[in-house]
């Protein structure tokens, strides 16, 4: 099986937004924490874990496009997770606005109460927007969703292991 | 009109608009559950002063800051177990070791893209 | 790849997941004021997060003396890397566009 990088690092930063999205918009207010039973210990302990894995997928999909630059690779990579133009642009500036207030969020003994309270303020809005984003990336992208047809199916069974597959592979 | 290639995503908007819609609708109707008049605890007090308007997370923390007293009880009693003291200090280590690298990653990246 | 079945019902479950978070945040916004006893119960699982999670430890960072180390060194760090990699980027630029030059 043929499996690229991007592919990984596009599912992976899929889950940990999934997870940071549940346990942050149940901690946003008291009207939100029926998203997780007003479970508040756990939706922290969540999102303060997976920040560090979204902060880690951050830092290595930043440093492989940078390395792709070095070596002026000018490919256009469907799964990538930033990239210079359309909804990846978008992703990388909402994921940078996400980190940075976070962090800010994090230290909030250095940056006083009005700066906490602009930080969350632009967190949260900031992810709205995203979540809305993913809604419409799920739109564009909407022909992942359509089930593989029986025919196809069988006929891949057939060519297991084929150059065929290989291809199919690579869409 | 409807693009078929679109037709799951279609299905899916209409049976959560549908979902969310009814949940609206039972929330409203439902009787409402306020002024409980029963809280003399303080937490009680509190919330109930805060009860006015929509309440979130920085309005909680701004509430904070008054009660010094809270923070300072909270601050000295630490239940935590020490895998957490671990993970909490892994996570900050990492993020805040990354942060730079990020910042200095995007500005490059932010050269690189600009035409 | 994308044409395996477990890989469709991944994506689905992704997809339905997401729907759930947005409908969800909807619903969080229109719904009727929190009551008292929803703003008890997030308060109540705020005191247990400061008891037994790590945000309590995260309030009183400071008297943490490494992790105090590690974001004073992080943050003199900042500076000299914002320099570095402004500098890298347009040298990265520039070799880029001389080999774009040389090539043809």
């Amino acid at each position: 099986m043929n499996i690229r990088f991007d592919f990984i690092m596009h599912w992976v930063y899929a889950i940990v937004w999934a997870l940071l999205g549940i346990s942050g918009f149940a901690m946003v207010g008291a009207k939100y924490g029926w998203l997780l039973n007003f479970d508040y210990a756990t939706a922290d302990y969540v999102h303060r874990l997976m920040a560090a894995v979204f902060v880690l997928i951050t830092f290595i999909s930043i440093v492989y496009e940078v390395y792709r630059n070095i070596k002026n690779d000018k490919r256009y990579l469907a799964w990538s997770v930033f990239g210079k133009s359309g909804y990846q642009l978008f992703t990388f500036i909402t994921t940078l606005i996400l980190i940075i207030t976070g962090v800010l969020i994090w230290v909030h003994n250095g940056i006083g109460m009005t700066g906490m309270g602009f930080a969350l303020l632009v967190h949260e809005y900031v992810s709205y927007l995203a979540l809305a984003g993913v809604i419409w990336h799920i739109y564009v992208k909407c022909h992942a969703l359509i089930w593989p047809k029986k025919v196809d199916r069988q006929s891949e069974q057939k060519g297991r292991g084929g150059k065929a597959d290989v291809a199919k592979a690579m869409d | 009109m409807l693009n078929p290639k679109k037709l799951h995503f279609w299905r899916l908007t209409f049976i959560f608009g549908a979902l969310t819609i009814i949940t609206l609708f039972f929330l409203w109707s439902a009787p409402e559950a306020r002024k409980a008049e029963m809280m003399t605890t303080r937490m009680g007090n509190m919330a109930q002063g805060m009860h006015v308007s929509n309440i979130t997370l920085y309005d909680l923390f701004r509430d904070e800051e008054g009660k010094e007293q809270m923070a300072q009880m909270h601050s000295h009693h630490q239940a935590q177990a020490p895998i957490i003291w671990n993970l909490s200090f892994l996570t900050t280590g990492l993020i805040f070791l990354l942060l730079p690298f990020i910042i200095g990653g995007s500005i490059i990246l932010a050269i690189l893209w600009i035409k | 790849m994308l044409q395996k079945p477990w890989i469709k019902i991944f994506i689905w479950f992704m997809a339905t997941f997401f729907f759930f978070l947005a409908s969800g945040v909807i619903i969080s916004i229109f719904k009727p004021g929190p009551t008292e006893s929803e703003v008890m119960q997030f308060m109540m699982g705020m005191m247990a997060a400061m008891d037994q999670s790590m945000m309590g430890v995260a309030m009183n960072i400071e008297h943490h003396g490494v992790l105090q180390e590690v974001i004073v060194l992080s943050t003199k760090f900042m500076i000299p890397l914002i320099l570095i990699s402004t500098a890298a980027g347009f040298v990265i630029r520039y070799v880029q566009r001389r080999n774009d030059h040389v090539k043809p």
